[in-house]
């Protein structure tokens, strides 16, 4: 079962990283769009509207499918100040704690956001710009990313909460622990691959 | 209500929750307990019409300039030019630290990135040149605060949007205090390295020929604030849009400096994603913290708290700032701006303080938090980048620069008009 559950995670997050190059590239694309919309504005003086309504839209999808890669990466904080002077095993119940609360509040985020596109959908809603963008495309995508980012908690919780009913400390440590246990920070990420 | 949020919210923190998490559940509970009717159920529109903010797109595009100009070599060029045009003064290379964190702060938003790249950069010189040590290392991390606070900044867009305050506002009024503190830190250097000689390394062998030559690799980042602060200010563009042109024109630098290859384009991608998706995930459920604290009035019950004390406004001004320092002490500075800042900017702003102004002293404190021990990120950040010897170490090192901090945050308490003369002259 841990296996299984292990190559389930690292073929999600491998899944996560292809996710961060085609947000990042589309938010890339949108910022040359908007630098394009603002350099003809000022010299050619035509104005082409609704870049920045396509670059919200860009930045709301690159981002809910880049939550799942911050937290494979343990980017997202966590404040340990009392929890790193906590013996061993209380620690590692913490860990298994804190992703069961990130669960419940990504899964009731998830579920409104869900409601929220039935409803773009009950509608036919359309944004209210020049462009008029029927607005479930863009929410299905963005709520896909924040979907798939409950995926990947739920699974983390799971391998995590297996180890620990099976007093495995170190493969929860190494699934759910907080960076300042596991000996790497994710905020040093830029300090320990120097600039090439 | 005041007592319970506060139990709560230290309870939570004390478990060891991810922030976003704190923040979520805060406002479920808040919510659920003194809220008339469910509030949760306008979380999907309220998250949604965050996530698509034209505001909130300046973080990502902000934190992808300064990956970009970190992978492309632009930052270690800046710091070869800075110790050909600074090392001379007793510090020597420390001053080339603080100049150069000055000038990349100038392109960056963020003091994560400042301290990273001008760290990674300074750190061999450190034995090469026979430096004491600590105070080199305190010089970089201090270096690094000056990211938030000299435009543009990540941590005003974030204070201007959960307040709505005008971030091109605050951008101009970081600059006259930025710059003073930049200031204030080389005379630090300059008073410790003349009380104590022996702590100013061998100088550096400079000329004013490479000096000339230097200019161009100055050059670069000076040429890029232009382009992205002044955009904003001539009116062309707003602060994301001076952004994505700040993207776009530091993607040609690279490219003209022949760095532009797949491979460094996926660690630019990675490490703005990793940053931003971390820090809007935070704003998103911040925002809807807010919207529950809105609802359920939790500012007035503060407010009347306050007024009950019956402090003059100076005197409640001094006490919040106490209190932001030692939460700083022990807090993530983002966790704790964007669980405060939705309670306090309006107390302050009803205290007749300017919200501008606040904003440029959150960053202060902002910038003293991130030094401070036991939870200093920047220190971290810096010991990351050494991997030897004790944290302890860099937190002495940076013990100078934090009194500078605190003398800076005097200054700016008795004289707002530091912060303040730029933004009002100008609009």
């Amino acid at each position: 079962m841990d296996r299984w559950l292990a190559r389930l995670i690292s073929a999600l997050e491998r899944l996560s990283r292809g996710g961060v190059y085609v947000g990042c590239a589309m938010l890339l694309l949108a910022a040359g769009l908007v630098t394009f919309e603002v350099v003809a504005r000022k010299l050619f003086h035509f104005s082409l509207s609704g870049a920045d309504e396509i670059a919200g839209y860009a930045f709301a999808i690159s981002i809910a499918w880049g939550y799942s890669f911050a937290l494979f990466q343990r980017a997202h904080i966590r404040v340990d100040a009392l929890y790193v002077r906590l013996p061993e095993r209380v620690q590692r119940v913490l860990d298994v704690v804190a992703l069961a609360g990130f669960s419940v509040v990504i899964g009731l985020v998830g579920y409104r956001a869900l409601m929220t596109l039935m409803e773009t959908l009950r509608l036919e809603a359309r944004s209210s710009t020049p462009l008029s963008v029927p607005l479930w495309i863009p929410q299905s995508l963005w709520l896909l990313g924040l979907s798939y980012f409950l995926l990947c908690i739920v699974a983390l919780l799971l391998r995590a909460s297996l180890a620990l009913a099976q007093g495995r400390l170190e493969t929860v440590k190494q699934v759910a622990g907080a960076p300042s246990v596991i000996g790497t920070r994710a905020e040093d990420a830029p300090a320990s691959r120097p600039a090439r | 209500m005041l007592v319970t949020t506060a139990i709560v919210l230290l309870a939570l923190i004390a478990f060891g929750f991810h922030i976003a998490v704190v923040l979520g559940i805060l406002a479920l509970f808040l919510s659920a307990v003194y809220s008339p009717f469910p509030l949760d159920a306008a979380f999907g529109e309220v998250a949604w019409s965050h996530s698509i903010d034209f505001v909130l797109v300046a973080i990502p595009l902000f934190i992808m300039m300064g990956e970009i100009l970190l992978r492309s070599g632009i930052a270690n060029n800046m710091y070869a030019a800075m110790t050909q045009w600074l090392s001379w003064l007793p510090g020597g290379l420390m001053h080339a630290n603080i100049g150069t964190s000055t000038l990349f702060a100038a392109t960056s938003g963020s003091s994560v990135a400042t301290a990273a790249t001008i760290g990674t950069t300074a750190m061999p010189q450190i034995g090469k040149w026979g430096y004491n040590e600590r105070l080199f290392l305190g010089s970089l991390a201090a270096g690094g605060t000056l990211g938030i606070l000299i435009p543009p900044s990540i941590n005003m867009i974030l204070y201007g949007f959960l307040t709505d305050t005008s971030v091109p506002q605050l951008f101009l009024a970081g600059i006259v205090p930025g710059l003073m503190l930049a200031g204030l830190f080389m005379v630090t250097i300059l008073l410790a390295c003349i009380i104590r000689p022996a702590w100013s390394g061998r100088t550096v062998a400079t000329s004013w020929s490479a000096r000339w030559r230097s200019l161009g690799d100055l050059a670069t980042p000076v040429l890029l604030f232009l382009i992205v602060i002044g955009s904003i200010y001539a009116g062309w563009a707003t602060p994301t849009e001076a952004a994505a042109i700040g993207v776009i024109a530091s993607l040609g630098f690279a490219a003209w400096r022949r760095k532009l290859t797949w491979a460094m384009l996926r660690t630019v991608m990675e490490g703005t994603i990793r940053t931003s998706a971390m820090m809007i995930l935070i704003t998103i459920l911040a925002f809807l913290l807010n919207f529950v604290i809105g609802a359920v009035g939790l500012v007035g019950q503060v407010n009347q708290a306050i007024a009950s004390l019956g402090w003059s406004p100076m005197t409640t001004m001094i006490f919040i700032i106490a209190i932001f320092l030692l939460l700083g002490m022990f807090m993530d500075t983002l966790a704790m701006i964007v669980l405060t800042i939705p309670v306090v900017t309006p107390i302050v702003v009803g205290l007749g303080f300017d919200p501008v102004w606040f904003g440029v002293m959150m960053v202060l404190i902002a910038e003293t938090s991130v030094l401070t021990p036991p939870i200093g990120m920047l220190c971290y950040v810096i010991q990351g980048i050494r991997r030897s010897g004790r944290l302890t170490d860099v937190f002495i090192g940076v013990a100078p620069f934090v009194l500078t901090l605190l003398a800076m945050i005097g200054i700016l308490l008795a004289f707002p008009q530091i912060a303040l003369w730029l933004p009002e002259t100008y609009y």
